[in-house]
């Protein structure tokens, strides 16, 4: 599995969903699939194999993003300090 | 503070990252110590600040692509020494301020490098000596270098290439592909391609792979073809006991039937030969009958690629199918798409797998000659209806007539579209029971289906408890009991008189 954080070819960029028009869905796809990224990468999932990051043709719901970004990049690098909040 | 687990991520990709995701992103990333492979796509500003990441990780492999208006991280390729593999690309044409020579030059000190990849680069003259530099290292372990799409490879890049060529031993992978649309002229090609072939014949290294396909070779003397065919002959023989592929799909330029015929002897010369692609060249029926030759005894070759081959005829292909009777082949995959294949070939080809036991894949797309007596040679072949016996002989191996695309780029599934053919019903669903189950059950499935149901069986008493026992195995026992009405008329006797019974107490 690639985590696809955006990789300009308009596919599989998380939570993209191009059929969906409820707003209000996508925003609990991301956040399910932030977490779910979050998850697997911090139980070592075998199944997530390449992290990418780009620029996804959506944004995050409200101020999450960034401290999502963050949060990865902490869990990646085995540090735990934002996390909590972004949880 | 350190989690309790360490993380196991192998791979990362940087595709033209939002500036402000890096922000965040970095700080906690450079402290990852698991990622081995990172792919770097659009220009990074912070680049400076994962230093630390590369000098303490052991990534082995860097991809990098598209640095538009920044140079390539040279600094980056210098701070760690622990690179395997090593691509760059540029799809956006040549870059302001960006040398090949200098990113070479960088990786100097990654003695473990085995493998180079540059594509849509001008390599130029300096370029082609840091790879030589990098080739000629007494410790160098380079096994494989890819030089894909390049801009203008030149005459004297090659003469420069082939002097790294001819010395160095450990190398077992050479591309040098579609270079037919920058080359300097048509006239000339030949020489730098002489000097490269001519490497090969004197080279320390054993190649297992050599792809240097969409190239002009030739020249337009017939002297000029001819001498290029005996030194890729010379060259193939000189490799003959090692290499497994071998890629000369649109290799123009050889324009002889002699050069051809000469070529096509020393492939079958190549005893451990897996996979050949010979797309999109022009044969006459005697190049491809040289083929024919040169692998009919073949023990090796799992896939062969003959698509868009011009100047073959019905003729050529059916001698060609001789390929396909060695009971002995290994060949899986065959793609004869886009060709003139017609009736009569496909009845040729259908005769020559009545035996075989390996052929999987034998694509026919874009062939649209074929009517429905062509396609009822192949059900005939994987399913012979004629008695249990020639059905259980049949072919249960073929799986597919056309080529399955796996990946998901919209240009190739339009271009499968035009190309597909429409087979059958019957023969999709004799190759879809081909897949789906093993050869035996395969077998056991079509003598069921064909003898088994919608009429009666005649069939020795002796012989039904193992018929019973064979198909017992599933619900294709209900439609055997249905076919033979006799077996249940004593049952339907014993139900009676039992009811009667009953009623009667």
């Amino acid at each position: 599995m690639v985590f696809d954080g955006g990789d300009g070819d308009n596919d599989n960029d998380y939570f993209s969903n191009e059929t969906d028009t409820d707003d209000d869905d996508d925003e609990d796809e991301v956040l399910e699939y932030m977490h779910d990224t979050l998850r697997k990468i911090k139980a070592n999932d075998p199944t997530l194999t390449t992290l990418k990051i780009g620029l996804p043709e959506r944004r995050f719901p409200g101020s999450e993003e960034p401290l999502f970004w963050e949060a990865i990049g902490n869990a990646i690098g085995s540090r735990n300090t934002v996390e909590g909040n972004f949880i | 503070m350190r989690l309790a687990v360490e993380i196991q991520l192998k791979e990362i990709s940087f595709d033209h990252p939002n500036i402000h995701v890096l922000s965040r992103f970095l700080p906690g990333f450079v402290l990852n110590r698991s990622i081995q492979k990172v792919r770097i796509c659009g220009n990074i500003e912070q680049l400076n600040q994962m230093t630390d990441f590369f000098q303490n990780n052991t990534v082995k492999c860097l991809e990098v692509e598209d640095f538009v208006s920044t140079a390539v991280p040279n600094s980056t390729i210098q701070s760690f020494d622990s690179l395997e593999e090593f691509s760059y690309v540029n799809k956006h044409g040549p870059l302001g301020g960006t040398r090949v020579d200098e990113v070479l030059d960088a990786l100097t000190r990654h003695t473990g490098l085995r493998k180079i990849t540059l594509s849509h680069v001008e390599i130029g003259n300096a370029g082609f000596n840091s790879l030589n530099t990098l080739l000629l290292n007494p410790g160098s372990n380079l096994a494989a270098i890819h030089l894909h799409q390049q801009v203008k490879i030149g005459n004297e890049g090659m003469n420069i290439l082939s002097r790294g060529l001819s010395d160095i031993s450990v190398l077992k992978e050479l591309e040098i592909s579609y270079t037919k649309q920058t080359i300097e002229s048509l006239t000339t090609a030949y020489i730098g391609w002489q000097a490269v072939l001519g490497a090969l014949q004197r080279s320390l290294s054993s190649l297992e792979l050599l792809n240097v396909n969409n190239n002009y070779v030739g020249g337009r003397d017939m002297g000029v073809a001819d001498a290029i065919s005996l030194s890729l002959s010379n060259a193939l023989l000189h490799h003959s006991t090692t290499l497994k592929t071998l890629n000369l799909s649109c290799f123009e330029g050889i324009v002889t039937i002699a050069g051809w015929n000469s070529i096509m002897q020393r492939i079958g010369d190549c005893a451990l030969l897996e996979n050949l692609d010979l797309s999109a060249n022009y044969f006459a029926d005697d190049i491809i009958a040289a083929l024919a030759n040169a692998l009919v005894n073949n023990r090796s070759l799992r896939e062969i690629s003959l698509s868009l081959i011009n100047g073959v005829s019905e003729a050529g292909w059916s001698a060609f199918s001789a390929v396909l009777r060695n009971p002995e082949s290994a060949l899986e995959i065959i793609d004869l798409s886009k060709n003139s294949i017609n009736d009569e070939v496909m009845h040729s080809f259908s005769n020559a797998l009545a035996s075989n036991t390996k052929l999987k894949k034998f694509n026919i797309q874009g062939t649209f000659s074929i009517t429905s007596n062509g396609f009822a040679a192949f059900t005939h072949l994987l399913c012979n209806s004629s008695s249990i016996l020639t059905t259980y002989q049949s072919n249960h191996i073929i799986e597919e007539l056309w080529k399955k695309n796996d990946d998901d780029d919209d240009d190739d599934d339009r271009e499968d579209d035009q190309l597909k053919i429409t087979l059958p019903e019957d023969l999709m669903n004799l190759l879809q029971l081909n897949k789906e189950n093993s050869p035996n059950e395969a077998a056991r499935l079509k003598i069921i289906m064909t003898h088994f149901s919608g009429h009666e069986i005649n069939m020795q008493p002796s012989v039904r408890p193992y018929a019973i026992a064979w198909m017992g195995r599933d619900d294709n026992l209900y439609r055997f009991l249905r076919a033979m009405p006799s077996l249940l008329e004593a049952v339907g006797e014993k139900v009676s008189s039992k009811k009667r019974a009953r009623t009667e107490e």
